[in-house]
């Protein structure tokens, strides 16, 4: 047991306990090489999965009329929302990732200043607690000049964000309202300005 | 509870056997790559939201320490080693949480490109998150098992090494989670962070990471230690609790009763437990079978010492639970005053780690024993004077 003639244990200083027999002690580095290679492994297999398949895109975003000639595009991952949130005609809602947004357009006569005035008033019907930023100009469809403002609220007990704009041009008002949970709405805010830069609108 | 060992060493040969193991220098080197990513996380955070950042600290530190210290109690027959729970938590915390960071992006990112984004969108993190993530806290249970296949020794040592990984796991993500919120947020920095930590923790802490490597931790244990049980039913056990661990995970980060999540908090609320809760209680069913085992283990290792002068059979049913050990406790402090205390303490931990020497012994006069039995007995001359 004591082969090499050291004391066996010290009673002193550090309490002593049983030594571990040799099964507890056998280093192997196969072993601890088998598990990095399966951890490595497992993440050089991820990276291939995602590099073979980047060029596959089954989401085809094929354009979507609005009514009244406006037609919107979904960006990348976006879907119908038809659904969960029921627009009406001349009105379409998608969705992504817990945001929702709707493209809609009427015939309007009057200014951007008035229709987002007028869509505001709508909104806040629909908030228990409702708060808006000043409206910012802001472009639509490349160059239609626009309105944007932004409103937090609470409804049904959910806080959420979202985001107006509105535009008009030739008798026709198009609108986009884009939804989302408190502190959620930057992460698609990419893609609502992808969808309004490409709106198809009539001039 | 078993071995076969071959002479005795002072406490404290452990962390200079644990260098000695080709596993430890492996953990060594991936968690120093990994601290990198890390520790540069935390810097932006900490740069970027001072105030939210702290926040998050001081929430996690005052649920997580807690956390921690009850699951290291969980096994009272043999605390793990300091140094191994340690491991754990960093491999949760560091190693885990970087490579399942990256691999889930890259799986995600397979999905969006193989599956309608509709069922991405719903299903992705269902999918993913429970492979990678599992796959990576699961290997920190092999690694350490590796490094110290003698303090892995009963299913009650998987469950908490496990649960340990999942916690390390759980708080920094939780930082992640907290610092996104603080983002993403206009209104503040201390408002968002304590909302999501009301959210992923006081709501939803008990039903996270460290439910689901407990499970897997228990399976694991079960195959390495329970050596006398038939190899199939090993391999079955570390299955079911494989999958059950997935399960768990899947089923939390499913879309299902999200219908029933948006009708207000209380009913929020109870979707969390329907979706948590199973899990949650086969958990603690597991927790006390191990327990029970260990009861059974420890008793079976005292046999021979209950009833002679180191441990007494009043002394032995005091020591075999928890509550009266507490309350034994604090009837000495009481009766005769804190120093009484500590020296009742140190001789319940001192009998119980008779029992331990016991399972790493093959004779009962070995020297390991003896000078714990005589240990023993000045604890009781000690404690006896004060009366």
């Amino acid at each position: 047991m004591n082969q090499s003639g050291q004391p066996i244990y010290t009673t002193r200083g550090a309490q002593p306990r049983p030594f571990p027999g040799q099964r507890a002690l056998r280093t192997s580095w196969r072993a601890s090489m088998m598990l990095v290679s399966v951890m490595f492994g497992w993440l050089i297999f991820t990276f291939a999965l995602a590099a073979i398949a980047a060029p596959n895109d089954p989401n085809v975003e094929v354009p979507v009329q609005v009514g009244l000639g406006v037609v919107v595009t979904p960006a990348d991952g976006w879907y119908s929302a038809a659904d969960d949130w029921e627009v009406g005609p001349n009105a379409v809602s998608f969705q992504k990732s817990g945001a929702l947004v709707a493209f809609a357009a009427e015939e309007f006569a009057g200014t951007n200043d008035q229709l987002l005035t007028a869509q505001l008033g709508f909104i806040e019907q629909d908030f228990e607690s409702y708060r808006s930023l000043p409206a910012s100009s802001s472009t639509v469809s490349g160059d239609l000049p626009g309105l944007t403002a932004l409103f937090t609220g609470v409804s049904s007990s959910s806080r959420l964000e979202g985001e107006l704009v509105v535009a008009t041009s030739a008798g026709t008002g198009v609108i986009m309202l884009a939804i989302a949970p408190e502190g959620q709405l930057s992460r698609v805010q990419g893609d609502l300005g992808t969808m309004l830069d490409n709106l198809v609108v009539p001039r | 509870m078993n071995g076969t060992p071959s002479t005795v060493a002072p406490m404290g040969a452990g962390a200079a056997r644990l260098t000695r193991q080709p596993a430890f220098w492996l953990f060594t080197m991936l968690l120093a790559g990994c601290f990198l990513f890390v520790g540069l996380e935390q810097v932006f955070y900490l740069a970027s939201y001072p105030g939210a950042w702290l926040l998050s600290v001081l929430l996690l530190a005052a649920t997580a320490i807690p956390a921690g210290l009850i699951i290291y109690r969980f096994d009272q027959f043999e605390p793990e080693p300091t140094s191994l729970v340690a491991i754990a938590l960093l491999w949760g915390g560091v190693v885990a949480l970087i490579f399942a960071g990256v691999t889930n992006s890259w799986l995600l990112s397979f999905l969006q490109h193989v599956m309608p984004a509709t069922s991405v969108d719903s299903w992705g993190a269902a999918i993913v998150a429970p492979i990678d993530e599992e796959l990576y806290k699961g290997a920190g249970l092999v690694i350490i098992y590796l490094m110290a296949r003698s303090e892995f020794e009963s299913v009650m040592d998987g469950l908490v090494y496990g649960a340990m990984i999942g916690l390390g796991f759980q708080v920094m993500e939780n930082v992640q989670y907290f610092m996104l919120a603080a983002g993403e947020s206009g209104v503040g920095q201390a408002a968002p962070v304590v909302g999501m930590f009301f959210l992923r923790v006081v709501i939803s802490g008990l039903y996270s990471h460290m439910m689901f490597t407990g499970l897997m931790g228990f399976g694991f244990a079960y195959l390495m230690t329970q050596r006398d049980k038939p190899l199939g039913r090993r391999v079955s056990m570390f299955a079911m609790c494989l999958v059950l661990a997935w399960a768990a995970h899947f089923v939390w980060n499913s879309p299902w009763l999200e219908a029933l999540m948006s009708q207000g908090a209380g009913v929020f609320v109870l979707a969390l437990i329907i979706k948590g809760l199973p899990f949650l209680g086969l958990l603690v069913l597991l927790g006390v079978f191990a327990h029970r085992r260990e009861c059974r283990a420890f008793a079976y290792l005292m046999a021979n010492e209950v009833g002679s002068d180191v441990v007494t059979p009043e002394e032995f049913q005091v020591l075999r639970s928890g509550r009266r050990r507490r309350k034994s406790l604090r009837w000495v402090k009481k009766h005769k005053g804190k120093p009484a205390r500590l020296v009742c303490k140190r001789l319940m931990r001192a009998q119980m780690n008779l029992a331990l020497f016991h399972g790493k012994v093959e004779s009962g006069d070995h020297p390991a024993l003896e000078a714990q039995r005589d240990m023993i007995r000045q604890l009781k001359g000690r404690l006896a004077a004060f009366g």
